[in-house]
């Protein structure tokens, strides 16, 4: 049985034959195009499977008719000058891309049968001006008229001046709905003196409930992807680093990951624990950081301030063991560019048992809140149905009901560490819930992994120095997948290396379906809980860039 | 034992801030933050330094969420061109004086994020600042002290001007002698 069928399963779902056979016709249309990669690259990565095909334009059109039935997960869509990527994830939650030769800046949209291809197809427009043929309103969504020119990614393109006039941030829904006079629009952002990433939103909304809702981002646009192309290997690892501060140490993991992938490179037990470790350390901030946020909108100052002390001391933690407060630059390709000692594995040791009694306290508090935990029931419910058909992981999917959690398959972690938690109710409640047990779970997981990491410390370590990574990847030609799973989903980077260089690169961060996810949870919902129900998302607008 | 906790933690758990060298303010000085395009880890140390784990806010510096209420503009960020009109229409929404900070390295134009078609890669040549907090991100100590330094600096500097309407659009910079205080 698969990974994906279980799940269904453990919730009373099930799919039917025809879901089966549309689900395999996919992925014969897919597998049935020509591997994208040269064989010269290809056979250097013997042990991994080829998932990746170059489709023609009539496999696509037949792929689009399957998905319209196939429940093939869609993770993520990029363009890189030729070709369009699609990549999706299989039953067993393993890669297949699709990819498709774009001539005349034009191709059929994936977004007429899936949610989430709008964000990718929108971004696409605006950074190459490759239009998707889609019945689906594709507004700008990081394009807002004040750059220099139009699709400033492709040279291909004559150098077009923005319109202004043309830009409206608001789709047909919502301007019909502000036509009627009982509607009101409620605007907060993208400058309102908070101190997240950037974004606006804007709610139409009558006295009883919101009527439509559309979470603007790119307004901290900084051009990602264009930034990390055609760069040296080893230059990309800052802007991997500093691409969502939320989830550093996911991106750094899942980066290294899809380098390791691509080079066939063979990380150390040792280093994979490092990395557990880290990237626990960062789910507690990450919790603790949106905790923080939700207190204040609910007025629990008592609660904030207790959280607010929590994550401090872990950030002093971070900066003693690993001379940075948000781990930054610590996760390199085979090695960690930050190497515990015995002296400081004890001192980590040393921390949890204070962070342990801390949270105690934390729980208590939250127990003791019966006004406010009721207050936070039952609002802004994601749907297991909608997280399963958006694979939405982490805390948001598993407060739906979800039992997906990637550290399962994640070098470093333990079966035994990780405890299926899965609450049904879906509200900003369980939410909340989810990431109060994480943060326990999570003082566990390090505690178990620095014992283990004690106990083998003469492993060996570190088979390639960063100048022997770099002499292989100068070679040829590479490409790799990687994911790691942050407190918000799964962080993925997919890299095409060639002869040292990044030759191309996508990545996907939880907050890109998060954004879509939002709008969705925001309609019915009381206009005063909008920021609450987008705050225990756990959305980072940063995460969003392109 | 409640009591005895709390004169442990004052021992154990002294501020994080260098208050030593600090003022105690007339009067609450707002600070505005606008987020112009960054990791978010500046705007998170900030979170911290308001919070319960530094405090600035018992010193008299509080962050408010509109530009009416503040004396400082506080960027972060390597000020991206979408964001270019909230800034500005931020800084002339604020009544005089008023003064600019500009915290972390990306701000400073000193970070990984250079000029390309999305960011104009930080204030450096376009916006002049009264206090620069350089870090990739500055802890909220240092931020704290430094915020602290600039209101005892502007404290004994000359009294601020009276507040005049501009005939022209003020320049988004803040050269006005003892800005913010």
């Amino acid at each position: 049985m698969s990974e994906w069928e279980k799940e269904l399963r453990s919730f009373g779902q099930a799919h039917s034959q025809d879901t089966d056979e549309h689900y395999k016709s996919a992925v014969e249309i897919i597998c049935s195009g020509k591997e994208y990669i040269s064989p010269s690259a290809s056979e250097l990565n013997t042990q991994q499977r080829a998932y990746h095909f170059q489709l023609d334009e009539k496999k696509w059109e037949r792929l689009l008719s399957e998905l319209a039935y196939s429940p093939l997960l869609l993770e993520g869509m990029w363009y890189d000058g030729s070709l369009l990527h699609a990549l999706f994830l299989d039953q067993s939650y393993q890669p297949l891309i699709a990819c498709l030769p774009i001539e005349d800046g034009r191709y059929y949209g994936l977004s007429a049968v899936r949610k989430e291809a709008v964000f990718y197809e929108r971004m696409i427009n605006d950074l190459w001006g490759v239009e998707s043929l889609s019945p689906v309103e594709l507004p700008p969504l990081v394009d807002h008229r004040k750059w220099e020119r139009m699709a400033p990614c492709n040279n291909k393109l004559p150098s077009l001046s923005p319109h202004t006039a043309d830009f409206s941030i608001f789709t047909e829904e919502m301007e019909k709905h502000l036509a009627s006079s009982k509607a009101e629009l409620i605007e907060t952002g993208p400058a309102d003196g908070a101190r997240h990433a950037p974004y606006a939103l804007h709610l139409v909304a009558n006295i009883h409930h919101i009527l439509g809702a559309q979470l603007s981002v790119g307004y901290g646009h900084r051009g990602m992807v264009a930034r990390m192309r055609d760069l040296p290997l080893h230059h990309a690892f800052p802007y991997v680093a500093r691409l969502n501060a939320a989830a550093s140490i996911a991106h750094q993991w899942a980066f290294a990951q899809a380098v390791e992938q691509a080079l066939s490179i063979h990380v150390s037990k040792n280093t994979s624990l490092q990395r557990c470790i880290l990237a626990e350390l960062e789910r507690m901030t990450a919790h603790l950081s949106v905790l923080i946020q939700l207190w204040e909108e609910t007025d629990a100052r008592l609660l904030a301030a207790h959280c607010e002390k929590i994550l401090e001391e872990i950030r002093d933690l971070n900066d003693q063991v690993c001379g940075h407060r948000f781990l930054m630059d610590t996760i390199m390709p085979s090695r960690n560019s930050a190497t515990f000692t015995l002296d400081q594995i004890r001192f980590i040791k040393a921390h949890l048992s204070i962070l342990a009694r801390y949270n105690d306290e934390l729980y208590a508090l939250y127990a003791e809140a019966t006004g406010l935990r009721k207050s936070l029931l039952g609002k802004g419910v994601l749907s297991y149905p909608l997280a399963m058909e958006m694979n939405i992981g982490g805390v948001s999917g598993r407060a739906s009901g979800r039992d997906y959690d990637l550290r399962r398959s994640m070098p470093g972690y333990d079966l035994k560490w990780l405890s299926a938690l899965s609450f049904p109710q879906g509200c900003c409640e369980a939410r909340i819930r989810m990431r109060l047990a994480e943060l326990t779970a999570s003082l566990r997981i390090i505690h178990a992994a620095t014992d283990r990491l004690e106990k083998g410390m003469n492993d060996p370590q570190y088979p390639y120095k960063r100048e022997e990574v770099v002499d292989y990847a100068q070679q040829g030609l590479y490409a790799g997948w990687g994911r790691a799973e942050s407190a918000e989903g799964v962080v993925w980077y997919w890299v095409k290396i060639e002869e040292g260089r990044i030759a191309d690169i996508s990545y996907a961060d939880p907050s890109q379906k998060l954004s879509i996810i939002a709008e969705h949870l925001l309609k019915q919902a009381h206009w005063t809980d909008g920021p609450l129900i987008v705050t225990s998302l756990g959305f980072s607008a940063a995460g969003t860039d392109g | 034992m409640k009591t005895l906790r709390l004169v442990l933690s004052h021992v154990f758990h002294p501020s994080p801030l260098n208050t030593e060298n600090y003022i105690e303010v007339d009067r609450p000085i707002g600070l505005f933050h606008i987020a112009t395009g960054g990791c978010g880890a500046c705007g998170q140390e900030l979170s911290a330094l308001s919070g319960a784990a530094y405090g600035l806010a018992r010193w008299g510096v509080e962050f408010v969420r509109t530009p009416q209420q503040a004396h400082y503009l506080l960027l972060t960020g390597a000020l991206s061109r979408n964001m270019g009109f909230a800034v500005d229409a931020a800084w002339h929404a604020m009544p005089s004086p008023k003064g600019i900070i500009a915290v972390g390295d990306c701000a400073l134009g000193e970070g990984i994020f250079s000029q390309n078609y999305a960011t104009f890669g930080g204030m450096k040549g376009r916006i002049q600042a009264d206090l620069t907090i350089s870090g990739c991100p500055p802890s909220p100590a240092l931020i704290g002290d430094a915020i602290m330094s600039l209101l005892h600096s502007s404290r004994h500097s000359q009294p601020p001007p009276p507040p005049q309407a501009p005939e022209e659009p003020p320049p988004l910079s803040s050269n006005e002698e003892n800005s913010g205080g």
